[in-house]
């Protein structure tokens, strides 16, 4: 077998059987947890809901007004003010001043990033379980009491993270990003769940046990995501982290290629660092359940890059073939989007995750969800491209630019369309 | 709280075309078409063979309910936006009528299928569906398909199966080992946080009792405001 005929097999084949096990993984979680109604509370152990901010005047007041009656008699909330030179403290002395018997602001000064107000806040914190939310998302109301029966029924349980719901859906990105969110991201975290560990929680709704976050050394500040860095923290020390799809979150996410393209290498970026600061798994046998995330979290990195060498390499022999007549026979016979037998069976495979995903998410939408179906087709054309990109560009900027290891301050991408205009 | 996990209903999801220019709204409906083209012709070899092996020569088939009204009449319009309040109870319907309407309809379809076998045909053959029998019958193409779909069901077997070991026995393992294998405790109180930090409890307390904090961060030191005692608290580094 050619170097060639083997980056072609690993292009394709990676993310043919990876979709079988994220399929599989996602059923099997579907069938054991996501049918079982949630047994109703003994106790209410307090919850506190930290919410970081920065500069998140257009936002930050319907996210805790949110907050005001959710279905879970005992919490307060946290908004962490990190060095906002917007409006953002003036709304929240506002909103502090009518509901002062559960909402607490701490204005940090000067501006450290997300990492630092959080754990700023953790110091203030009543809650025997922190929920960790980003200033721009709505809570859904039944949230806590779900995250917090997996708290009071599991002791060994560290972190708990929910179910991110696109809210934006006017572009075509929004709409991608729907699938996405089911297919990719919700698929993933149930397989990952069901082989015992997950690769991170979604910062944007994660739950803590407040113990495991002080035994771990509370959030580090070194790292572009410290929601991936607190997981392997967690796990390494032997925490339980979970998924529960039934706590939603809903999100705003970027609909602009820029702002896609910044959160999606922010991410990738975070993903190697994690991997690079935790390679020390490695070293210790009782850490080997962590053992295949890592792997194939660097086996995907690897296929970002297979898969942009294999265009690069074949639209460069095609230029090659068209300019100088050359005969090359790989130009003829592999051509990425002739439907040949494996691209044929991945584009099935492809196909019925979107199905399996969106059936199963479709029970937290209120609509049906299967009209973004028309939409999911998108993902493997534009969204691979842009994850491979991503990864590059990240590895780029965690080893050649150096970026990583410094502490991190906020970099936020847009937040949808209706907040361009 | 909703036993199954439904979402509530008072997120709105926010969709507003009128942010959209006409020609945004046109290109990427338009490209999205282009991808299920691209999409449609990627699959065509499996879905003609599929086609081929369970006979399926229609796209969806339509069974009418008791109602009268077609089922695929309620399916389009379910995507044109507009559901009609339809009358379905098959429990009012006997066991009997039940078969006998199902059967029998479904043996129509059959007979339409039949007639329209021509057209069906025919399309196929424009489509280039001919190939179908040069490559898979006469060129063997389907036998190696199917040891394609035989290799790839084996393959979603082991998978399947590794997954499902893997999982009961680490189920079996922690069973065993009990629930904890670290011994930290699982709630941390309020003394604990104050030595992390390096903090007075009772200063610490003053302090969370207001509903504005003001802090600052030097060096990765937190520093709590000026109390009673007019000294600021230099933390432990974060």
């Amino acid at each position: 077998m050619s170097v060639w005929e083997f980056f072609g097999y690993f292009v394709f084949l990676y993310p043919l059987y990876m979709s079988v096990v994220w399929i599989i993984g996602g059923l099997i979680f579907f069938m054991r947890w996501e049918t079982k109604a949630v047994p109703s509370l003994d106790e209410y152990p307090p919850f506190s809901i930290i919410i970081p901010a920065h500069n998140e005047e257009a936002n930050i007041g319907q996210t805790v007004e949110n907050l005001k009656d959710l279905n879970y008699p005992n919490y307060d909330v946290i908004v962490a003010n990190d060095g906002s030179s917007d409006d953002t403290a003036y709304i929240l002395e506002g909103l502090v001043e009518k509901y002062s018997d559960w909402l607490k602001v701490i204005n940090v000064n000067p501006n450290g990033g997300k990492a630092k107000a959080t754990n700023a806040a953790l110091l203030f914190s009543k809650g025997h379980f922190i929920l960790v939310m980003d200033a721009d998302s709505i809570l859904d109301k039944d949230a806590l009491t779900y995250m917090a029966w997996h708290f009071v029924s599991y002791p060994r349980l560290g972190a708990i993270t929910g179910n991110p719901r696109v809210l934006n859906r006017t572009t075509l990105l929004g709409k991608i990003q729907v699938g996405e969110y089911s297919s990719i991201i919700g698929l993933i975290k149930r397989a990952q769940r069901i082989l015992g560990k997950i690769l991170t929680v979604s910062g944007v709704i994660a739950a803590y046990r407040r113990s495991a976050l002080f035994q771990c050394g509370l959030f580090s500040a070194d790292t572009v995501t410290e929601d991936i860095d607190m997981t392997w923290k967690l796990q390494k020390t032997f925490w339980d982290v979970r998924y529960e799809p039934r706590a939603l979150c809903w999100v705003l996410v970027p609909e602009t290629i820029k702002g896609l393209f910044m959160q999606r290498v922010r991410w990738a970026q975070g993903g190697i660092e994690v991997l690079k600061k935790h390679s020390n798994v490695w070293l210790d046998i009782k850490q080997r359940r962590l053992w295949p995330v890592y792997v194939e979290c660097v086996v995907g990195m690897l296929w970002a890059y297979s898969l942009a060498a294999y265009i690069i390499f074949w639209l460069v022999s095609y230029a090659l073939c068209y300019l100088y007549g050359l005969d090359l026979a790989i130009v003829n016979t592999s051509f990425p989007l002739l439907p040949r037998k494996t691209g044929s069976i991945l584009t099935l495979v492809c196909l019925f995750q979107f199905v399996v995903s969106i059936a199963i998410d479709s029970r937290y939408e209120e609509k049906s969800s299967l009209k973004y179906y028309f939409w999911a087709v998108w993902y493997p054309f534009a969204y691979w491209i842009i994850s491979a990109v991503a990864a590059i560009v990240g590895v780029y900027n965690m080893f050649i630019r150096k970026s990583g290891g410094v502490s991190v301050t906020w970099k936020s991408p847009d937040r949808g369309l209706h907040t361009l205009k | 709280m909703e036993e199954s996990g439904q979402r509530s209903t008072h997120i709105k999801i926010i969709d507003n075309p009128g942010l959209r220019s006409p020609i945004r709204i046109f290109s990427e409906g338009f490209s999205t078409l282009v991808c299920w083209g691209v999409f449609a012709c990627l699959a065509a070899p499996v879905v003609s063979l599929i086609m081929k092996i369970f006979d399926i020569h229609i796209p969806f088939s339509g069974i009418d309910s008791q109602s009268g009204i077609n089922d695929n009449l309620v399916f389009m319009c379910y995507f044109l936006g507009f559901q009609p309040k339809i009358i379905d109870r098959p429990v009012l319907k006997s066991p009997l009528r039940y078969l006998f309407e199902g059967s029998f309809t479904l043996a129509l379809w059959a007979l339409w299928v039949y007639w329209l076998m021509p057209i069906f045909t025919l399309l196929l053959w424009i489509f280039g569906f001919h190939l179908y029998y040069s490559e898979n019958l006469i060129g063997g193409g389907m036998e190696e398909l199917l040891n394609t779909f035989k290799n790839g069901g084996l393959a979603v077997l082991v998978i399947a199966c590794v997954m499902l070991g893997w999982t009961y026995y680490n189920y079996l393992w922690f069973l065993r080992r009990g629930e904890r294998r670290n011994k930290s405790e699982a709630i941390i109180f309020d003394g604990d946080i104050a030595r992390y930090f390096n903090v007075n409890l009772g200063h610490l307390r003053r302090v969370r009792a207001q509903s504005i904090i003001n802090i600052s961060i030097d060096n990765d030191q937190i520093i709590l405001p000026v109390t009673h005692n007019k000294k600021a608290y230099r933390l432990k580094a974060i």
